[in-house]
């Protein structure tokens, strides 16, 4: 008991305080546990200018990562809000609090506020935004001005998508497929595309920014193979916003264009092929799983090596197989497809092709584990989301596989185990990861610590209810419910409560780090420069960093993971 | 090459001209190979409609004007010829000379546009542009060969069989009365691509010229 | 049923069992890979945690060997899930030749079903135990999807177009149809039951909805009515093509530049020709039919294509005679459940 309270409250066992070699020529990093330092803090980018003006036009890419937050939390707010009330209304078969239109404008607004306006932006453009040049040694993004603008660009897209829930609603799902949402819907469908279409330029405007930089602006010393795993994986996700995002945005403008005008790309009735819009939506929307999911996995590859003293099993592996992921993540759009009337040979190749695209991830998770061997294990709270992660990405990957095979599929399509199945990659995985990466990185970006034992409840509350939630969806999914079902058959009334039970307690998962990370933020203990003992260049600077990022560019001379060389008993050397 | 511009030019991330240079240079590329996308899905879809309606593509196709289009490539490789040649006087750093090929370059981006706005008045007044006055066949240039006329209900239909449309139904179904679509014919899809794409090609060159003429 | 926890729907069809095996042999998959891997998170959390004194010598950096084969062992396994799943699903994709057709439209928001004989059913359908099912599908507005799970089967309904689904019910009984493809405000409303009975049950079933035309009689009638027995009946000065076993018939078709290809006649060729002649001209025709978009619904489309496909080769007079229309469809529609009675009806015991 008390030895669970002391891991509860992060004071037991220590962390290595002792024996910190130098790293990279920069003073020895302080302990983790805050040593005392003076009350007034140094220039650094939260306080070098102040009002409200220095923020709406700022060009540092860390303020504009905490404007992203700002905004993709508020999203993230509503998009759960209209989750919980869908949860609510499935407790009874028979529809009891929604009627069905306004259930199906739920689920609409929860798919698109998750997906372009929380899941694609959340660890890009907070994370990634924050942490890519200061992982590679840079003062800025290549392009600070188109930073500002991608955001602003994402704001009005939100704006206008929240314009048109407001006024009217969309209740198309987040998929618009044809020809229901050209010629059938009554409901706000092109202004909620506008919306969306800004925001995927938003998206371009990020990807091409982040290739640019980790091309350009890497510090002197810093080759691709001493990267950062977080920075390999923005970079196979940029890759992905900038091809995949553009089709996305035509293939809108077509739906907008059908829509009012009657033009008849999609509609039968003018020779149009409604299929069309469902292997261009797809071209995009099925790599847009990978930029969800990509991020999270850099996450994680940073987190697990930290929390483990070792570096990462198998380095160059997991950034293979992150640009095999994205690669792949091209070509297997058709699995959408297996019974919506394609030919059967497609559906072959796509299966198979789909199948393949499971390789890269599996090996991903194997050398993840093996990283763990031999290591030096500590079970904070970084740590237990990226373990979460693992867990919910392994089930959410083979279930994937159970959609990937033909005859299968056929059966559980369109049914709640895919609602299932892509939540536990989307959400249970990438979700569990952005908050592995807040927890982690939060010293940085505010200079003091969360609390470590609400930390570990939350963590906690977040994997237990999260398969409350959506494991009984599986079996739900398996017997046959639809999806997107207002009201459905009794027969599937037990599962549903578990899983309305669940979400409750998912909800407090998420609703803890919403009160005590704001509050760590200014109330927290001063964290120090690197109070993980972490390697990585953003670790070699003061917390919050300085506007500049770096006094002076650093030089690299080793690998990204150097964990080895700080164990203090010597004997942590690598073979 | 170039030389190194002073070195308030370069702004204070980078750490020098070249860096910076070579930054917006990729930039530029990655931003087209976004672009190719977005034209390519556009292309993709024209692509899909031509393989499946072959004849009717074929057929609408032979009613764009070829001369305004062979007239436009021209000018449109000379305009990228000048703008070219603009780059490299930067690089040299003959700002008049500069300044003049950017003025002809827009200059014939303007030209474009004019032969393109003739062209969809031409199409205008033959009643291509898609919409309630689209109409096409009438057009005696396509009397030879297979006939593609637009099947009008009135048009052309041996009298014994016209029989008035919407026979009531012999079993007890009130949900049978809607009629299948009365499909258009595939040549306005042509149309519609065919507007879609070079309009959406002109905004693009709109967006070039005004930019030109900024500075 | 697992513990009381319910997994999978009845399974009530031929394909049913081989979905079944297949989901198992996932699941095993699942479980093979998932716990290893938990129960090594778990063993090293412990093992290796900070402050425990372990042997940490000398830990790998990395293992060529380790990783070609974890790379190639999942690939492999991957590829046999692959195949064995896809060979099942080219074998589920087509139907048997001795296929019962019925008819299905899908509309915002009812499942409109019509048998061969006429009779017609809204959100329901009733098929015959041990008899393989063809369902021929189109929609008259969105893309719907007729899902039966105790079947395995799914797929969508498409405007413009037809989908067929098949499948052999091998268990009596009364299983949950649902529409699976979101079409709108009452998609969860969309669906009904699907009713399997004795073949004996079912064809009593058949003539218990009164007297009503065979889709075969309407749609013999709707040729005549329409004007296409004027071009394409046997008496026509007309020169066009003689419809007579034309279903399931290659036909060459002119292709741009007088070229030509053959395709099979089927219920998509039959529409298209109908609604859309100019797009598939039969080779040595003039393109001078009419479409006929406008002016027939997908109900009387199927009927007509159910008639298309009656005339076999050497019945033609038969099929295109007008004496025997309209006034003996009660008659015809017994005739033809008395017909498949003594088709299946035996069988089935």
């Amino acid at each position: 008991m008390r030895l669970l309270k002391n891991w509860l409250l992060g004071t037991s066992g220590g962390t290595s305080s002792t024996a910190m070699s130098d790293f990279r020529g920069v003073a020895p990093t302080e302990a983790r546990q805050a040593a005392p330092q003076p009350d007034t803090e140094a220039k650094n980018y939260l306080n070098a200018e102040v009002g409200w003006k220095s923020w709406l036009f700022t060009t540092d890419h860390k303020r504009i990562a905490l404007l992203y937050m700002f905004s993709i939390t508020g999203y993230f707010a509503i998009g759960g809000l209209a989750a919980s009330l869908m949860r609510i209304n499935l407790v009874t078969p028979h529809s009891a609090l929604l009627r069905p239109e306004d259930y199906n404008k739920m689920f609409s607004l929860h798919g698109i506020l998750m997906i372009w306006f929380f899941l694609v932006p959340s660890i890009p453009t907070v994370l990634g935004n924050f942490l890519i040049p200061m992982m590679i040694g840079a003062k800025d993004l290549a392009f600070p001005k188109l930073n500002l603008l991608s955001w602003y660009l994402f704001v009005i897209g939100g704006t206008v998508t929240l314009w048109a829930m407001i006024t009217g609603g969309v209740d198309t799902g987040w998929t618009f497929y044809t020809p229901y949402s050209t010629m059938f819907s009554n409901t706000a469908v092109v202004t909620t595309l506008f919306g969306v279409i800004i925001a995927g330029f938003s998206s371009i405007l990020t990807g091409l920014n982040f290739i640019v930089t980790i091309h350009k602006m890497r510090a002197p010393g810093m080759g691709w193979f001493r990267l950062p795993l977080f920075v390999w994986s923005h970079y196979a996700t940029s890759l992905i916003l900038v091809l995949g995002t553009p089709v996305l945005a035509a293939v809108l403008v077509l739906v907008i264009l059908e829509r009012t005008l009657h033009i008849g790309v999609f509609d039968p009735k003018y020779n149009g092929d409604p299929l069309l819009f469902q292997h261009l939506f797809w071209f995009y929307s099925h790599p847009a799983v990978y930029i969800m999911l990509l991020p999270g996995m850099g996450i994680v590859s940073e987190i697990i090596p930290c929390f483990s003293r070792r570096r990462p099993f198998g380095y160059r592996f997991i950034a293979y197989a992150t640009v095999g992921i994205a690669t792949l993540s091209f070509l297997v759009w058709g699995h959408h497809m297996f019974v919506s009337g394609q030919s059967i040979y497609a559906g072959i190749i796509f299966s198979f092709l789909s199948f393949a695209v499971a390789i890269p991830s599996a090996i991903k998770v194997f050398n993840w584990t093996a990283t763990l061997y031999k290591g030096r294990i500590l079970l904070d709270t970084p740590m237990l989301y990226a373990l979460g992660f693992i867990g919910l990405f392994v089930v959410g990957g083979m279930t994937g596989l159970f959609l990937a095979s033909l005859a299968m599929d056929v059966h559980l399509t369109d049914t709640y185990f895919i609602v299932a199945h892509f939540h536990y990659i989307m959400v249970g995985a990438s979700v569990s990861a952005y908050l592995g990466g807040l927890h982690f990185w939060w010293p940085k970006i505010t200079g003091r610590m969360y609390p470590e034992g609400w930390g570990k409840i939350a963590a906690g509350l977040l994997f237990i209810g999260f398969n409350l939630t959506f494991f009984p969806q599986f079996l739900l999914g398996s017997q046959g419910m639809p999806r997107r079902y207002a009201s459905y058959a009794p027969e599937f009334q037990p599962l549903n409560i578990l899983s309305t039970a669940g979400a409750s307690i998912l909800g407090v998962g998420y609703f803890l780090p919403l009160l005590y990370l704001p509050w760590a933020a200014f109330y927290g203990p001063r964290a120090g420069r690197d109070p993980w003992d972490a390697t990585g260049l953003e670790w070699t600077t003061p917390s919050p960093p300085p506007t500049e990022n770096f006094p002076q560019t650093p030089t690299v001379t080793e690998e990204a993971y150097a964990y080895h060389a700080r164990e203090p008993e010597g004997e942590g050397r690598h073979e | 090459m170039n030389e190194a511009p002073s070195a308030n030019l370069v702004a204070s991330r980078f750490n020098n001209w070249k860096q910076q240079s070579e930054t917006s240079t990729l930039g530029m590329w990655t931003f087209l190979v976004s672009e190719l996308l977005f034209f390519g899905s556009f292309f993709a879809s024209y692509a899909v409609y031509r393989a499946l309606n072959p004849v009717a593509f074929a057929a609408a196709s032979s009613h764009t004007e070829i001369w305004i289009g062979t007239l436009n490539t021209a000018i449109l490789l000379t305009s990228s010829f000048c703008m070219a040649l603009a780059v490299n006087a930067a690089k040299q750093g003959q700002l008049r000379k500069v300044s003049l090929l950017l003025i002809l370059t827009a200059l014939l981006g303007v030209g474009f546009m004019g032969l393109k706005g003739l062209e969809y008045y031409h199409d205008w007044q033959k009643h291509l542009v898609p919409g309630a006055g689209f109409q096409f066949g009438n057009a005696p240039a396509n009397s030879g060969g297979l006939s593609l006329r637009r099947q009008n209900d009135q048009l052309a239909l041996p009298p014994q069989l016209v029989v008035p449309p919407g026979q009531p139904s012999a079993v007890p179904d009130s949900h049978s009365s809607a009629m299948t679509p009365a499909r258009i014919a595939p040549e306005q899809l042509f149309f519609v691509l065919y507007f879609f794409l070079t309009g959406l090609h002109a905004l693009h060159l709109t967006i070039g010229i005004l930019s030109l003429i900024h500075i | 049923m697992i513990f009381g926890i319910p997994i999978l729907p009845p399974t009530a069809s031929s394909g049913a069992d081989a979905v079944n095996v297949l989901f198992w042999a996932l699941v095993a998959l699942s479980l093979g890979f998932a716990i290893p891997i938990c129960a090594l998170i778990i063993f090293f959390s412990i093992k290796y945690r900070h402050g425990r004194e372990t042997n940490r010598a000398h830990p790998p950096r990395t293992n060529r060997l380790l990783e070609a084969a974890w790379t190639i062992i999942p690939l492999l396994i991957g590829t046999c899930y692959f195949a064995w799943a896809a060979v099942l699903y080219v074998g589920n994709s087509r139907p048997p030749a001795n296929s019962l057709e019925i008819y299905v439209v899908g509309k915002q928001w009812m499942w409109k079903v019509q048998h061969q004989n006429g009779r017609r059913e809204v959100n329901a359908l009733h098929v015959p135990l041990g008899q393989p099912i063809k369902l021929i599908m189109t929609s008259q507005d969105v893309i719907h999807d007729f899902f039966v799970p105790a079947f395995r089967v799914k797929q969508d309904v498409l405007p413009g177009r037809y989908t067929t689904e098949w499948f052999t019910p091998t268990r009596e009984g009364t299983y949950h149809l649902f529409c699976s493809e979101y079409c709108g405000t009452y998609h969860s409303h969309m669906g009904g039951w699907v009713t399997v009975m004795k073949p004996r049950d079912y064809a009593n079933w058949l003539v218990s909805g009164g007297a009503q035309p065979t889709m075969e009689t309407r749609g013999r009638q709707l040729f005549t009515q329409l004007g296409c027995s004027g071009c394409h009946g046997p008496n026509s000065n007309v020169r066009a093509p003689m419809l007579n076993g034309i279903y399931g018939a290659p036909v060459a078709i002119q292709t741009p530049g007088n070229g030509q290809q053959v395709i099979t006649a089927d219920e998509k060729y039959l529409r298209d020709s109908i609604l859309l002649p100019a797009s598939q001209i039969a080779a040595g025709y003039k393109p001078i039919m009419p479409s006929y978009t406008g002016r027939v619904n997908e109900d009387d489309l199927l009927q007509i294509i159910a008639y298309l496909k009656s005339l076999k080769t050497e019945s033609y007079s038969e099929g295109s005679g007008m004496k025997n229309g309209a006034d003996n469809s009660g008659k015809n529609g017994d005739a033809a459940a008395a017909n498949y009675q003594r088709t299946w009806a035996g069988k089935g015991q």
